[in-house]
């Protein structure tokens, strides 16, 4: 038995909500793990960031991205109810508080709030969301983009830019215009993970690994099956 | 005294790699030594210059180095002119920019070819670099003598390999070298003593790992375009001494393959000079930063002062001035910022040519290592972006009968994918972010968003979801890169003069002439030939391409390649060491013919340059250079 | 898996109490024993008698008295009510004796017990609770007098736990030259005393035989200077804060064992995974602990009122080329504890850190200009170099002459700013533990926060088919330091400058940790099954190997 690591796995009690306390109250309070600031989102259709909408904003991600959903949000506990229901925790990083907000003052509230719905209305299919996804207007379809580059790079690009340099490639002739968000964004960007690395400038990992392969060579489950991406 | 009227025993203008070592070991010996650095302190840590580069869009060298590049509002270029200390920045060597003196800090108005490399001034001096420390072999000290074709312009080293291998040993220990002496024997390079390299080297990558089996069995008849003199049936991937430790190493941590050695290793497990800086500091050394060195002073054929300006914003202006004498200079201030001091010294006209100059070799043949850039896709994953930027090359290259008619090179395998390359030379940013963008936002820039490579219904695919990930996942994980850096042989018309264009002290920037010979080029052609054959050994996709407007490229008679170059960051040759004082600036101790009191250091001796990264060889003559300031000066230890 | 319901829970550890120490016997004697040229033979009931001596942990819990009903959700501490709020619940002050008395005497924890739920809200601050729970139980047991006194009572200079000979050995007396004999831990006292004499610097035995019993601090450049060089501190009466690194029992047994105390012995060890002894409140097994503090030194008026712990020290200067070293008697007070201790369930280690109240003021008193000093770091009418947080001017290495104190004219005394305040969950649990001390030097004493690997999901595991997409690097050869909670954390005295938020620039113990290694010459292989974990598992101590 091993006491360091009860955690809240399928059985727990949800919450109640008498005990329960605006998450962003909560994180705001753990000033110390990370630099974040609650900044008011005024003119915004979602000032208040309740669980559903991040549940619902993790599960478009997911989806869009490929990316499981307890990579996204480490704390991430489902629960036994509706997915919408469940717990995205909080995490000492907690990157999809930041994605969130972004998207939430960047996007136009209209996008944001047709992607949000249709996580919501096809949470069971990640297929689906990609599907009902580019079968939305430009602008939703493009936020969708921003979104998943937010994930995969730590940078912010304007849908219209995504759109306007889709229309024409050959107009283009720098690098398409980015602000990377944060340090942090920066350092928690998926793609380098997906290509078996790490974010150039951050890595947790020991010296001599880039002499080995990604995978362990000595984990018998990669004796026998062929490398899977 | 105050601050704007400095005495001392040694006056050092620049705490780069040559002034910090040279402060250190005169400081350790009691010497009153001072500093001036043109650019900001070191600082107590990398919080800043981190931030700056995780914030970067562009992740370029400079880029968590102050001075700014970009106003902060609208992302234009500063115009240069409104920079106290500016630099040249690797935003601005190609496109539009690398003409206009209001973009460029570097004036290229009329220069043919653009001079692509860069440096920083700032305390500990261009801490951007690679962190590699190879030697230069002993042919490469006497080019004239075995290879030289008048029409070359190379001239031999004052000194040869065998007088300046203990000091390699010497600036190896203070850079702390991981390397094997089993395994970097070649081309002539020996070890005296039973000289072991301070750390063992560092673990080659997956990448280096490949080329070396792909390449360890080659055909003769495949290999003879090499023109090496004798049979090549293979090509051996070597270690390439680095200043990186492999170990603890002089309280500083070892390498946990952050893979960002350029622009800076966030855990200092690179060495940079502060490192040494800071012990010439705390040995009594002193440095006073934010201060410029204008002119250099004369009187009586010798060096009698050194006048500065101070200022404390990035933007200027002027805050005062002073003036700094001693019994012994050393200007430190790399291979473009010291001609530029020494051709702006002209005494009232006293010195109208500048000092140091009687030969009128000052600024002329500057020299880079041109790199030859080459990338593809593997058919199998090598999983780049991991370790150091480069562990391994092929050295074994870099000399041989073939230079009398063309340049040599080495072959750098690096393990940053397409980072710097991608979409002909990171003309739409840097992978990842190149590829990624093409899938999701279906493009290609990248070259690789096509049908017969994604095996998806058609080109330019637009993807989510698991295909994304399976899709890049599966190309960025097969990237490589391979550069050829190439030796240039001098040419006293590529040169560094002055410009009119000022900075914001009111100094005149430096004005930049370049281009590449056609023996440089031939080093191209082989390079060509050489990638051509490695890249079918590994069954490698070759991606490598050259923009159209590139204002670098260049073709070869007689053959239809389109050819450009990268820039190696290795600035030389501008104030070459040589015996003949009419043909030379300083003397084999880096001592200047015309001023006794007054040394030159940094790569800018070089009178070639070999293939060789600099930062090793100008170290070991720094240390050597104390010696001579040592001996010529006894009564600077009072 | 059921929540474990605090009742459940106590009831099964009275039973198995007994069951532990058993279970403890059998298992500690596979553990590694003291290398010697004693035989197996012997080594088994050495490891029983051993077992006996050194620091010892418990594996109980503290009892809330009387017992608190179910709203407490599993959490350790007996605390009720949340303490994220910017107050201290009402009605929670004064604690009760019985559960004082409990705290405070419940001994030293094996292991973390914490827990995601709890009486706050989110599942990290219920954590990051109970991490901080067991971080002042840990310094209380820590720093209790040796001989047994209660901590409430104790006088400012009563000899800690931790400071026994029994308990922690310095780094520099494990790690000696190749020409002298290895270090040895005797598990006698006569015999750990004879250890300790032989090893007392030559330049400090005049002294030592005038003033026995004082510690002996022998000095390198990491006793003044910050890691990786990153400068002295310097008291606001202008001398020197003095660093020192310790290791418990079972980090050096792991360490002699495997021959890890010289450079030769390491590079001759390649194979191994460096994995140090982790502790468990199943077995009452401790596993490696290790300490860093940082000293003041004390003038007469410090001395006179009491608001350090104090002790008599001997300190010898550091070694500087050409120059002899002085061993000067000192009477030191703690200013700072950094007590990093390694469980099963946290092999990334976790890091605690406490500082005195009044080294510095934080970012936001500082604003304010709310101050509450006067501070050993900071002074709150400033003249001359007033720089905030910067590095003392250089030279760095101290002049004999001066005896450790920085500069002969006091020019410049470093001006110290906490740059990260400390979370109201920190504060007010460090309020409840000051208001136990009242009557106790220790009142003056705060956790700054407790770091702790939070990711578990499967982060220290190799892949495994559950793995979720993507299934890369990050899982295989895994982000070793598995997210710390909190990111950053940096105490004032022993990483002054390095705070921050900047990945990999500013101070966290768990980050700049994993990138520690030693002098094997290999990279150590993965097992399969086993954490691929870092090649000398988290800390700095392998490289200071001669």
């Amino acid at each position: 038995m091993d006491y360091g690591r009860e955690r809240n796995t399928g059985d727990t009690e949800p919450l109640t909500p008498a005990v329960k306390i605006s998450r962003r109250a909560m994180v705001a309070g753990m000033v110390a793990t990370t630099a974040v600031v609650f900044l008011p989102l005024s003119n915004s259709a979602f000032a208040k960031t309740s669980d559903q909408d991040m549940m619902a904003f993790l599960l478009l991600s997911s989806a869009l991205t490929g990316v499981d959903i307890k990579t996204l949000a480490p704390e991430f506990s489902p629960g036994s109810g509706d997915i919408l229901s469940a717990d995205p925790g909080t995490d000492p990083i907690d990157i999809k508080s930041d994605y969130f907000r972004q998207v939430n003052a960047h996007g136009t509230a209209a996008s944001f709030a047709k992607l949000l719905q249709i996580a919501k209305d096809n949470r069971l299919s990640k297929d689906n969301i990609i599907v009902k996804v580019n079968a939305s207007d430009d602008d939703t379809k493009f936020l969708a983009r921003s979104i998943v580059l937010l994930w995969y790079l730590g940078s912010w690009y304007e849908p219209g830019d995504l759109k306007n340099a889709a229309a024409s490639p050959e107009s283009v002739h720098a690098p398409i215009k980015q602000r990377v968000l944060s340090a942090k964004a920066y350092t928690q960007g998926l793609v380098w993970q997906i290509v078996g690395a790490h974010p150039m400038g951050y890595s947790n990992l020991q010296f001599g690994y880039w002499s080995r392969e990604p995978r362990d060579p000595n984990s018998p489950l990669d004796l026998f099956s062929p490398a899977k991406l | 005294m105050a601050d704007n009227s400095i005495t001392c025993d040694v006056a050092i203008v620049g705490s780069g790699f040559a002034g910090s070592f040279i402060a250190n070991e005169l400081s350790r010996k009691g010497i009153k030594v001072v500093i001036l650095e043109a650019g900001p302190d070191v600082q107590p840590n990398f919080n800043a210059y981190m931030k700056s580069f995780y914030e970067a869009s562009s992740k370029v060298p400079e880029s968590p180095y102050p001075p700014a590049v970009r106003d902060f509002k609208d992302k234009n270029f500063i115009n240069p002119k409104n920079v106290a200390a500016g630099r040249p920045s690797s935003l601005t060597v190609g496109g539009a920019a690398w003409k206009d003196p209001g973009q460029a800090y570097l004036d290229q108005s009329t220069s043919k070819r653009p001079f692509k490399s860069t440096y920083e001034r700032i305390a500990g001096g261009t801490a951007h670099w690679m962190g590699l420390t190879p030697r230069l072999v002993p042919n490469d000290f006497r080019m004239k003598t075995m290879y030289g074709k008048d029409q070359s312009g190379f001239v031999d080293w004052p000194i040869d390999y065998n007088t300046i291998e203990p000091f390699y040993q010497k600036a190896e220990a203070e850079l702390g070298v991981a390397a094997y002496v089993d395994e970097q024997r070649f081309c002539g390079i020996e070890f005296s003593g039973n000289y072991q390299y301070p750390m063992p080297r560092i673990p080659p990558s997956l990448f280096d790992q490949r080329v070396g089996e792909a390449l360890a069995h080659l055909g003769e008849g495949e290999t003879q375009f090499l023109g090496m003199g004798r049979s090549v049936t293979s090509l051996a991937v070597r270690s390439l001494p680095s200043a990186r430790n492999s170990q603890p190493y002089r309280n500083r941590r070892a390498c946990a393959g952050n893979t960002n050695c350029i622009p800076i290793c966030p855990i200092q497990a690179k060495y940079d000079p502060t490192i040494t800086l800071n012990e010439a500091t705390n040995n009594g050394a002193r440095l006073f930063h934010h201060r410029v060195a204008s002119q250099i002073l004369i009187e009586n054929g010798r060096v009698s002062g050194i006048t500065f300006i101070t200022y404390d914003r990035e933007d200027g202006p002027k805050t005062g001035s002073g003036i700094i004498k001693a019994g012994v200079y050393v200007i430190a201030a790399n291979g473009i910022e010291t001609p530029r001091l020494l051709l702006m010294s002209k005494n009232k006209g006293q010195t109208p040519n500048g000092v140091a100059n009687s030969s009128d070799m000052v600024g002329r043949n500057l020299m880079d290592h041109p790199q030859y850039l080459t990338w593809g896709l593997l058919p199998q994953p090598v999983f780049p972006y991991r370790g150091p930027l480069v562990t391994s090359a092929i050295g074994e290259l870099c000399d041989g009968p073939f230079r009398a008619q063309r340049a040599a090179f080495r072959v750098s395998l690096g393990n940053e994918g397409w980072t710097t390359v991608v979409g002909g030379g990171a003309r739409f940013g840097a992978d990842p972010n190149v590829t990624t963008l093409d899938f999701v936002n279906g493009m290609n820039f990248s070259g690789v968003n096509t049908k017969g490579l994604t095996g998806l219904g058609g080109n330019n695919r637009a993807l989510f979801g698991h295909d994304l990930t399976k899709t890049l996942g599966n190309l960025i994980s097969r990237q490589f890169r391979i550069a050829f850096p190439i030796e240039q042989n001098p040419d006293p018309n590529n040169r560094v003069t002055l410009s009119s264009a000022l900075d914001a002290l009111g100094l005149q920037r430096p004005k930049i002439n370049y281009d590449i010979s056609d023996y440089t080029k031939q080093g191209f052609a082989t390079a060509f030939l050489l990638k051509k054959l490695i890249f079918s050994k590994l069954g490698a996709t070759d991606f490598t391409s050259v923009p159209q407007d590139d204002p670098a490229a260049f073709k070869i008679d007689g053959t239809p390649e389109l050819f450009t170059y990268g820039g190696a960051g290795h600035v030389m040759g501008t104030y070459r060491m040589g015996n003949d004082s009419k043909t030379s600036v300083v003397d084999g101790w880096q001592r200047s013919h015309d001023h006794t009191n007054l040394y030159l250091v940094g790569s800018g001796t070089f009178p070639t340059v070999g293939t060789a990264n600099p930062t090793l060889t100008l170290s070991a003559l720094a240390l050597r250079t104390v010696e001579d300031i040592v001996k010529n000066f006894p009564s600077l230890r009072s | 898996m059921k929540l474990i319901r605090l009742g459940r829970h106590t009831q099964w550890f009275i039973l198995g109490l007994g069951l532990a120490i058993a279970f403890g016997l059998a298992s500690l004697s596979a553990f590694p024993t003291p290398s010697s040229a004693q035989n197996t033979a012997t080594a088994t009931t050495t490891a029983t008698a051993a077992t006996a001596l050194g620091l010892q942990c418990t594996s109980m819990l503290v009892r809330n008295n009387p017992p608190t009903p179910d709203p407490l959700k599993g959490q350790m501490d007996p605390f009720l009510g949340p303490l994220v709020g910017p107050s201290l619940p009402a009605g929670l002050l004064p604690i009760n004796d019985a559960t004082r008395k409990s705290i405070f005497g419940v001994g030293l924890p094996c292991q973390e017990r914490v827990s995601p739920s709890g009486q706050e809200s989110v599942g990290l601050d219920n954590l990051q609770r109970g991490f901080d729970f067991y971080s002042w139980r840990t310094f209380i047991a820590l720093n209790s007098p040796a001989d047994g006194t209660p901590i409430e009572q104790a006088q400012a200079d009563a000899p800690t736990l931790w400071e026994d000979m029994n308990s922690f050995k310095q780094l520099l007396d494990v790690m000696l030259p190749a020409t002298q004999l290895p270090a040895k831990w005797p598990t006698d006292r006569a015999g750990m005393e004879a250890e300790q004499e032989r090893l007392i610097p030559v330049e400090c035995r005049d002294l030592h035989q005038k003033m026995p019993g004082r510690m002996i601090v022998k000095m390198i450049e990491e006793s003044f200077n910050e890691p990786f060089k990153t400068g002295p501190l310097i008291d606001q009466l202008g001398h020197y804060a003095i660093f020192d690194i310790l290791m418990n029992r079972q980090m050096f047994d792991y360490i002699m064992l495997n021959h890890l105390n010289t450079k030769a012995g390491q590079a001759a060890n390649s194979s191994l995974a460096v994995d140090f002894p982790a502790g468990l409140n199943l077995s009452g097994n401790l596993g490696a602990f290790m300490l860093k503090v940082s000293w003041k030194i004390l003038s007469d008026s410090e001395i006179q009122a009491k608001n350090f712990h104090m002790v008599k020290a001997l300190v010898l200067t550091p070694g500087i080329p050409n120059t002899a070293r002085n061993c000067l008697p000192e009477t030191l007070g703690l200013v700072g504890f950094h007590a990093v201790h390694k469980t099963t369930s946290r092999p990334q280690w976790i890091w605690t850190s406490f500082e005195h109240v009044k080294n510095v003021p934080d970012r936001d008193e500082v604003t304010a200009k709310k101050f509450n000093g006067p501070y050993n770091f900071y002074s709150v009418n400033c003249k001359g170099a007033c720089t905030e947080n910067a590095t003392p001017p250089r030279p760095w290495d101290p002049d004999p002459a001066l005896e450790l104190k920085f500069r002969h004219d006091d020019s410049f005394k470093s001006q110290i700013v906490r740059e990260t305040p400390l979370t109201n969950a920190a504060k007010n649990m460090n309020a409840i533990f000051q208001s136990m001390l009242t009557n106790s030097v220790w009142k003056n004493y705060m956790v700054i926060s407790t770091q702790w690997p939070s990711n578990t999901n499967n982060c220290t595991k190799l892949q495994s088919a559950e793995s979720p997409d993507p299934k890369t690097d990050f899982l295989k050869q895994p982000d070793m330091t598995c997210s710390p909670a909190p990111t950053f954390l940096a105490n004032s005295t022993l990483e002054t400058y390095s705070q921050g938020d900047i990945p990999l620039a500013s101070s966290s113990c768990i980050a700049c940790h994993g990138n520690a290694v030693g002098f094997q010459t290999s990279a150590s292989n993965p097992r399969p099954g086993k954490p691929n974990l870092n090649q000398s598992d988290f800390t700095f101590m392998l490289e200071k190997a001669q």
